[in-house]
Formats: C-alpha cells, sequence, structure tokens
C-alpha cells in the first residue's frame, strides 16, 4: 500500500515530530501524577513506599522513579468493601464502570470511564480504525467481551467511533458458542473490518467447514486480533491472512489500563497513541528503562483516564520499541513483540 | 438509602394521553410509514400487491388492522437467501444505518434489525419512560448486562445514561456470566439490577452454590426489572419479593421483529406498550383473521411499528400469544396494556380449546404445595383430550400428595375446563434449560 492511500485520520497528532510528542508527553504526565497521588489510595500509598513526590517528577526520564504496578497488586488490593482497591479517583456518580474479561481468573479489576473519558477514548478507537482502512459508509464487524469499554466506546450513543467515522456496526457476543450467529453476520453484512481475538477465529473456522460458507471475501479490509497478552505467530498470521484474503491486523487488549495498541496495514510493530499513553520497556528486577531496541516488559502509563488510571502498568509482554518514523507516516512509536 | 422518586411519570404529556388523541397520531404516523414502506421496500410492495391493496386504501386504524396484509418472519428468507440481509424490508441507504444487529439464537440464519439515528432516538425515548416507570432514578447504583450487540441495548444504555445512575457494566444478558453479575451485585449492593429471568434465577442458584443468603446479598436492591422471557405472574412477584426481600419487581418483554419493547408498573396489570410509537392488533394465530382488540381479549399480536424508517415493520405478525387491555391502567397511564402468555408454538390443543403453559401455572400457582409451579407439560399429540402433567410439590407442607392431586385436578377443571393427568416427580427430574423450566416436552417428534 502506497503511504498516501493510507488514510491518517488526525494528522496534526499522528505525524507530530517526536520532540513535540514528548513535550506533551511530559506535560500531561504530570499533572496526570498529581491527579493520581492526591486521590488514588492505591497509588498515594505506593508513591510514599517508594518515597517519590509529584514534584520530584521534572523530566520524561524521571519515570524511572516511581514504582511499577503489576496485576496481581490490583487484584490483592480488591476486597468486598473496596471493589476498586483504593484506584478510583473521582466520586462513583460521575463514571460507568465495567467488570472484567471473561473468563476472569482471581479479584476482578474494574475500569472506569467519565465522560471525559468516554470522548479521549473515542479519539484514540477512531485513529486506530481510520487506521485500518475504515471509511465513510464502511460497516464494522464486532466480535468482542460486549463489557469491554472498548465495545461501547467503539459504537455505543452519540460519542462514539462509528459516528466520528460516520460508519455503522453489527455486533456479536465474543462468545464461541456463537460463531455459527457471526458467521452469517460477516457473510450478509461484509464488513470493511472485523474485530475479533485469535482464539474465536479457530471457532468461526469450524462454523465454517460445518455449514461451507467460505471464510475467503468476507471480509473487506482487515481482520483486527485484539488479545490481552500475545499476537498471532508467524504461522498463524500466515493461516488466517489466507483463509480471509486481507491483512490481520494484531493488536493488544490491556483493557485494565485502557490501552489498545494496533498494527498499521504496513504490519511492522503495534503504534501507540503517544499523546495518551506513556509507553515503555523496563527490566522488572531494576524498574529501569531499557534502551531502545532492546528486550524488555511492556510497562504503560494511561495518560488520560481520570477514574482508575494505572501508572506504569507492567505486564509480562515481551516487547521491544521502536521510536522511528513509519513508513505510513505516523511518528508515534511502535512496539514490535519480541 | 432512600431516594426521592419525584413524579410517576417521565413524559406525563405522551404517557397519559387520552385514546382519541393516541388514535389520531397512530393513524397520522401509520400513514407515512405505509407509503415510505410500499414506495421504497420491494418486500412491501410485492405483499401489498398480492394482497390487492394500496397505501391509499388504508383510511382508518381499522383498515389497517382488516386489510393490510400481514407477513411472519419466514416470509423474508426467501429474500435473504438471494444475499440481500434484510430480505427486502430495507426502505432507505444503507448508509443511513447507524447499527445492524442480528436476531439472537445459536443456530440457524439469523435475521437483521437495523436502526437508523432517528429510530435510535424514539427507541431511547420508550426506554427512558419505561425506566422511570421501574423506579430508576438519578443516583441509584445499578448493575447491568452488557451486550451491546442486541438491538434492545442500543435504547437501554441511551436511556440510562439520560437518567444518570450509577451504573456498573458486568456480564451479559445469558447466564453463562453469571459470575460477573454475582460479583458487581456482591461488591456495589445496587439499589436496581436489570436481571432477565433466567439470569434472576442464575443469580439465586450461584448463591444457594456460594452459601450466600440471597436477602443478605440483595441487601439494598430496592427494585428488579426482570422477565424478558416467561411472563410473570403474582406468584412470581411474591417469590422474588420474598426471596430478594425487594420492594417491587417489573416485567419487561419485547420482540425483535417489529423492534418492539414494552414494560408493566407497579400495578403489574399488564405490560405498557408505547403506542405513539407503535401500534398492535390480534390476529387468530392459526386463521390470521383479525380479531377486535377488547379487554382480556386473546391472540396473536401483529406489530406496526409508527417511527421505523429504516426496516419499517408493517403488520408483522410477532408469533407471541398476548392478551389485551386497552382500557387505562390504574396508574394513569393510557396506553395498551398486553399480557404476553406464550409463543404461539407452545399453545396446546386440549379438547378443542386453546391452554396455554401459562393458564396451567396460573392454576398451580393458586395451591401452596406447588406454588413454585415446578412442572413440565407432556404433548403426546398434535390434540389432545387431557392435559398429561408432570409436576414437584413441596415436601415440606404437603401431607397428602393423592389428596393434593385431586384438589389440582380439580382446579384445572373448574378453571379451564378440561381434564388432566398429574404424575408427581422431584425437582431434578424435571427439564432444565438455562436454569428455566422447560414447560412443555414434545413427545410427538421423538
Amino acid at each position: 500500500m502506497e503511504v498516501s492511500e493510507i488514510r491518517i485520520f488526525n494528522p496534526f497528532i499522528e505525524t507530530m515530530p517526536r520532540p513535540d510528542i514528548e513535550r506533551i508527553q511530559e506535560n500531561r504526565l504530570k499533572s496526570q501524577l498529581v491527579h493520581v497521588y492526591y486521590n488514588s489510595e492505591f497509588h498515594h500509598k505506593k508513591f510514599e513506599k517508594a518515597g517519590v513526590k509529584p514534584e520530584n517528577i521534572k523530566k520524561l526520564s524521571d519515570v524511572k522513579k516511581l514504582p511499577l504496578t503489576t496485576r496481581k497488586e490490583l487484584q490483592e488490593a480488591v476486597s468486598n468493601n473496596n471493589p476498586f482497591g483504593g484506584r478510583l479517583c473521582v466520586p462513583e456518580e460521575f463514571a460507568i464502570f465495567y467488570a472484567d474479561e471473561f473468563p476472569c481468573e482471581g479479584e476482578m479489576v474494574y475500569v472506569g470511564v467519565t465522560t471525559r473519558d468516554t470522548e479521549i477514548l473515542v479519539e484514540a478507537i477512531t485513529r486506530q480504525w481510520a487506521m485500518a482502512g475504515v471509511e465513510e459508509g464502511d460497516t464494522v464487524g464486532l466480535n468482542f467481551w460486549s463489557w469491554n469499554p472498548l465495545y461501547s466506546v467503539a459504537c455505543m450513543g452519540d460519542v462514539s467511533t462509528t459516528m466520528r467515522l460516520e460508519c455503522r456496526w453489527v455486533g456479536n457476543e465474543g462468545l464461541f458458542l456463537l460463531s455459527g450467529r457471526m458467521l452469517h453476520i460477516l457473510k450478509y453484512m461484509k464488513p470493511a473490518i472485523y474485530v475479533t481475538y485469535l482464539e474465536l477465529l479457530q471457532y468461526l473456522e469450524m462454523s465454517s467447514k460445518q455449514s461451507n460458507i467460505p471464510l475467503k471475501g468476507l471480509v473487506q479490509k482487515s481482520v483486527i486480533c485484539l488479545d490481552p497478552a500475545k499476537v498471532p505467530s508467524k504461522d498463524e498470521r500466515k493461516k488466517w491472512e489466507e483463509a480471509f484474503g486481507c491483512p490481520l491486523l494484531a493488536g493488544y487488549n490491556l483493557r485494565d489500563n485502557l490501552f489498545f495498541p494496533l498494527e498499521c496495514p504496513e504490519r511492522k510493530g503495534l503504534h501507540a497513541w503517544e499523546d495518551l499513553y506513556l509507553v515503555e520497556a523496563v527490566d522488572q528486577q531494576t524498574g529501569e528503562q531499557v534502551a531502545d531496541g532492546e528486550k524488555g516488559k511492556l510497562t504503560v502509563t494511561n495518560l488520560w483516564n481520570e477514574t482508575t488510571p494505572i501508572i506504569r502498568y507492567t505486564t509480562n509482554i515481551d516487547v521491544k520499541l521502536n521510536k522511528e518514523k513509519c513508513n505510513c507516516g505516523r511518528t508515534h512509536l511502535r512496539i514490535i513483540p519480541a | 438509602m432512600e431516594f426521592e422518586m419525584g413524579r410517576e411519570y417521565w413524559n406525563p404529556k405522551v404517557e397519559t394521553m387520552n385514546q382519541a388523541e393516541i388514535k389520531e397520531l397512530q393513524l397520522k404516523k401509520a400513514k407515512s410509514i405505509i407509503s415510505h414502506a410500499y414506495t421504497n421496500s420491494p418486500f412491501y410492495r410485492d405483499l401489498w400487491k398480492k394482497a390487492g391493496v394500496t397505501p391509499e386504501d388504508i383510511k382508518t386504524l381499522d383498515d389497517l388492522a382488516k386489510r393490510a396484509p400481514i407477513f411472519r418472519k419466514d416470509d423474508i428468507r426467501d429474500r435473504m437467501e438471494k444475499g440481500d440481509p434484510f430480505g427486502g424490508l430495507l426502505s432507505v441507504p444503507m448508509s443511513h444505518l447507524v447499527a445492524c444487529f442480528a436476531s439472537t439464537g445459536t443456530t440457524g440464519v439469523p435475521t437483521f434489525y437495523a436502526y437508523t439515528k432517528d429510530q435510535a432516538e424514539n427507541m431511547i425515548t420508550a426506554e427512558t419512560r419505561i425506566a422511570w416507570m421501574v423506579k430508576l432514578r438519578p443516583g441509584m447504583r445499578y448493575v447491568i448486562p452488557g451486550g451491546p450487540w442486541h438491538w434492545h441495548s442500543v435504547a437501554l444504555f441511551g436511556a440510562w445514561r439520560r437518567i444518570s445512575p450509577r451504573f456498573y457494566v458486568a456480564g451479559m444478558v445469558a447466564p453463562i456470566t453469571i459470575g460477573h453479575t454475582f460479583d458487581a451485585i456482591v461488591k456495589f449492593k445496587p439499589h436496581h439490577i436489570f436481571a432477565a429471568l433466567d439470569v434472576a434465577f442464575g443469580l439465586n442458584e450461584e448463591a444457594r452454590k456460594r452459601g450466600i443468603e440471597t436477602t443478605e446479598l440483595f441487601s439494598d436492591l430496592l427494585y428488579a426489572r426482570t422477565g424478558h422471557g416467561e411472563p410473570m405472574t403474582k406468584a412470581l412477584f411474591e417469590f422474588f419479593k420474598d426471596k430478594w426481600g425487594i420492594r417491587d419487581a417489573f416485567d419487561g418483554g419485547g420482540i425483535g421483529e417489529g423492534m418492539m419493547v414494552c414494560c408493566d408498573c407497579y400495578a403489574h396489570a399488564g405490560q405498557h406498550m408505547w403506542e405513539d410509537l407503535w401500534h398492535i392488533d390480534l390476529v387468530d394465530p392459526d386463521t390470521d383473521e383479525n380479531i377486535s382488540v377488547k379487554t382480556g381479549e386473546r391472540g396473536e399480536y401483529v406489530v406496526t411499528n409508527l417511527h421505523a424508517t429504516g426496516i419499517p415493520y408493517v403488520r408483522c405478525a410477532s408469533e407471541d400469544y398476548c392478551e389485551v387491555y386497552p382500557e387505562p391502567c390504574e396508574c394513569g397511564r393510557t396506553h395498551i396494556r398486553m399480557k404476553i402468555t406464550s409463543r404461539t408454538g407452545w399453545i396446546l390443543d386440549i379438547g378443542g380449546k386453546r391452554i396455554t403453559p401459562y393458564d396451567i401455572r396460573l392454576v398451580m400457582e393458586m395451591h401452596s404445595e406447588t406454588r413454585e409451579a415446578a412442572f413440565t407439560i407432556d404433548k403426546y399429540a398434535k390434540k389432545m383430550d387431557k392435559v398429561k402433567i408432570r409436576a414437584a410439590y413441596d415436601k415440606k407442607i404437603t401431607k397428602d400428595p393423592e389428596e393434593l392431586k385431586a384438589r389440582v385436578q380439580k382446579s384445572i377443571k373448574d378453571k379451564l375446563g378440561i381434564d388432566s393427568e398429574i404424575t408427581w416427580v422431584d425437582y431434578s427430574q424435571l427439564p432444565v434449560m438455562m436454569h428455566k423450566i422447560m414447560r412443555i416436552t414434545d413427545l410427538t417428534k421423538a
């Protein structure tokens, strides 16, 4: 695909020079830290223990002073009387809360979005969908857990990605049992992009064999696979791209921190919107960032969520970061799964 | 915690409009939707031409109920097979649609519904009136299922945002994710919940499994919206009130074909259906003959959607059997009320009478020993001379099962005028699907 053919939804932000991006990040990080430090009991305790205060973070490189947060810690903080584990930073009245993925092991990590948060998340998803090739009048097939915030942000109500892109959506629950139905939905509605997760594709293939509806030609532009901690392997990718006859774009679904990075059609790493997230590859032992191009654990700081943000949320995903400009023209960093 | 309940109605002007005004409004809207459908939908043009009727022939609502042809879900399958997902019903360009939905059901080809932007707005209005009617108020903690893929949810979410409770999305409408819904209830102690009947039963079962008393679990719960499945009866309302310790439970319902929703009010005298948005009439499910709408009259209801321009539904037969009550309700709402008793496929021919499982249930609930109405009907032939019931009774309070059997049989004879044969079984021997007892065991197909 030629660069000129790729649509960029928000060119000003998406192709911003790196110094400008970092200026925005620094600015947002500082105000987010103040908000979190004074409102989130969970983070306040952690910061105290590590002996840092928001004032200590003067530039982006100071971020290494902040403690890392794991999912296990979030779950341990939760109890029946304290469903958010002290992470809630706004009064409950202002937000909508979503339960965890299904199936969920251990305590559930609830996430919330306020009206303002919704607007920002919609912007993030809109940039992605435009990147995946959605245009006005297209249909988007969604096959995802319906209580993932992504789902309702993408398609429900006036402030939604479908409204912003003037496209329409057709959905189905992300349940194996319903793959036969999803196959018929794809067959009739012929969506431009199909958002799903990897495991479901196998079930879709099974139904496709049973009912004799070939997968080829069902999706017009691209299949998007969002998984919590993995991207499809080379073989898997080849298999599904051949089966559907269109590119497969991989992404992560880190709903705990409302982070959904996605590949562009170049398929050379997952684009993260750096004006909204601070993405690092860290060594979990020392808590320091690894050098660019080195392997580290994916760690994300949410710079926009005011409800249940997580600072330096670290995962078990091994990644390398690439801060060079992508062939598609976007300057934001790319996450290369390692 | 007490909430300011405020006035009874969300939109008093519309909800208490007098019948003459409603009828006038309905006729105006019907005329416009009919000519829109006839002009733009190939399906309606064919259907109406075959019936020899044109939109100009519909001059009154009576004409609509008597002259306009009806259709059922299966009638649009032909066109769907040829590759048109909407079966020729779509009457606007695709670009006017903001969302599409597939009908529920795990197997078979789904039928498709769609929203245009203005229709979504209208549906949100309809749902907001219902949400207010079932006593949802600002500031209440509200645990709700996810499921935006269901056409109903767009309206529900829109309505909830208008009323602005604090809400928690947990699990989906189906019982498979009951753990998620349960967890949210334990942690957030909601004041109001939305739980379809199978989810409600699932919650009871989950509480029993975890050894939690339901009254304790729902300690802050004031109201629940349930239904959306089997029709609710007085005994079932009492059951939920006792078991959950709540003030009231409401019974919602609706139909995909026609995209209609309805719900009952505190009077529990049938589900209110907003007549400014839909029009219904009754037909005989076997002969398709029109039945005039009178108090307590039964028939298959036929929906005309008065606001849907994307996919118009003009006289779409619902395949649901119901009772209607056109007179104003004690709550003051003037719109028609309906009691959906069963699917038309569940109607049994017993001694030449039409009997639904709902009728049997009402009789069973009259006796305290069979108050839970745990029963299934064995359908052994198409035309039956007596009803064969397998049922369970409450062992704690029943002294003589034989005497009870005679009593129940007598009341079935008195109330419904049919003979019956009852076999007592244990609760565990009844066929259960998704936490609900299957009311009919079809032996004719085996």
